[in-house]
């Protein structure tokens, strides 16, 4: 009797040391929404493990303790142990783009039939942060450089902010709109100086 | 003469803030469940939908708390129950190259997914936790952290 309360005692020990080993501290590298699998790096005073496939995990002891050689988890494991984060994460933001006329802060015809989706996508997401960041890059001239940048960096503006304008008369939360602007810093596509470039005459509007 | 101080304001704030955000937010709560609460300079404030994430807010989630939140450079940030974590530092200005993401998980369950942050500098991202530091390459991870 006293041998097999022995040896329950053992395994309870054993068990405990396996909680402690393992247990305590994980990470899990999982692709990211588009797929791709990069690499996460666990550093701390003891040693470093790289993870770079997707599933792979490695248990840390503690700070001073090398993190442990990577595992590969199954899936159902990993949705066990992370159930409540993972029902709670929140939507990748989604960006939209909108192209405009030349000089101008009117919206070029085929952007101007997407605004209803874009609203649709606010109003569905129930979106409480959007940025609005107007680029432009458009003018032809005969100016030097810098007049184009002053030019362009104002007309930036206006562009943001007649979306901003838009987006509040359809009832979005002027408090939750972000504006920024950056003129002709932040070009889609590179062009030479004074080239007129539909591409790059552009709103962003991230909807988070 | 009013126009050249026009151009040069607007050059000045377009390179320094937002035109509109009246104090810089690093992000808001995007999704939450249970009782989350955001401790910021020692006052501790019940975190809802919506509510705006600032540099150094520590976000706390109760046992039945659980909340998800995206940053500025759409960086998302999910927290489990009983966890804590701390928006250290955040710097986001991409027209000057300025780039920084510096966040410790302090204990419980997280999901992490990078944003340009991560892709476009993603030395530039720092994530601590007791059981050591956490360098990223564009990725999603998860961690549970045991706290001590």
């Amino acid at each position: 009797m006293t041998f097999y309360k022995l040896c329950i005692v053992g395994l309870l020990g054993m068990f405990l040391m396996i909680g402690c080993s393992t247990g305590k501290n994980v990470v899990v590298l999982l692709p990211d929404p588009d797929g791709n699998v990069g690499e996460i790096t666990i550093d701390n005073e003891g040693g470093s493990q790289t993870l770079s496939q997707a599933g792979q995990a490695v248990y840390v002891k503690d700070s001073t303790t090398a993190p442990a050689a990577p595992v590969s988890l199954e899936k159902a494991e990993i949705e066990k142990m992370f159930r409540e984060v993972l029902a709670i994460e929140p939507q990748p933001p989604q960006t939209y783009i909108l192209y405009f006329k030349r000089n101008s802060t009117e919206l070029s015809e085929i952007s101007r039939k997407r605004i209803p989706e874009i609203l649709n996508t606010i109003r569905t997401r129930n979106s409480y942060d959007l940025s609005v960041i107007g680029y432009t890059l458009s003018v032809i001239g005969h100016t030097d450089s810098t007049g184009d940048k002053q030019f362009n960096l104002e007309l930036s503006l206006q562009r943001a902010l007649a979306i901003r304008d838009l987006l509040i008369a359809e009832g979005v939360d002027p408090e939750y709109i972000e504006t920024t602007f950056h003129g002709e810093a932040m070009p889609l596509i590179q062009t030479k100086n004074d080239t007129p470039e539909l591409l790059n005459r552009r709103v962003e509007i991230i909807i988070r | 003469m009013r126009k050249g101080i026009f151009i040069i304001f607007l050059i000045f704030i377009s390179q320094t803030m937002p035109v509109f955000a009246e104090d810089s937010f690093v992000g808001s709560v995007k999704t939450l469940k249970g009782s989350v609460s955001i401790v910021r300079q020692n006052e501790v404030i019940p975190a809802k939908i919506g509510s705006k994430i600032f540099q150094h807010d520590v976000l706390q989630t109760g046992h039945d708390g659980s909340a998800g939140i995206i940053l500025r450079d759409n960086t998302v940030f999910s927290l489990g129950p009983e966890s804590e974590f701390v928006m250290e530092e955040f710097q986001f200005a991409p027209a000057e190259g300025k780039f920084s993401l510096f966040a410790r998980m302090a204990k419980g369950t997280f999901s992490y997914f990078s944003g340009l942050i991560g892709k476009r500098a993603p030395d530039s991202v720092h994530i601590e936790t007791p059981m050591g530091t956490i360098g990223i390459r564009g990725t999603k991870f998860l961690a549970k952290v045991s706290g001590d």
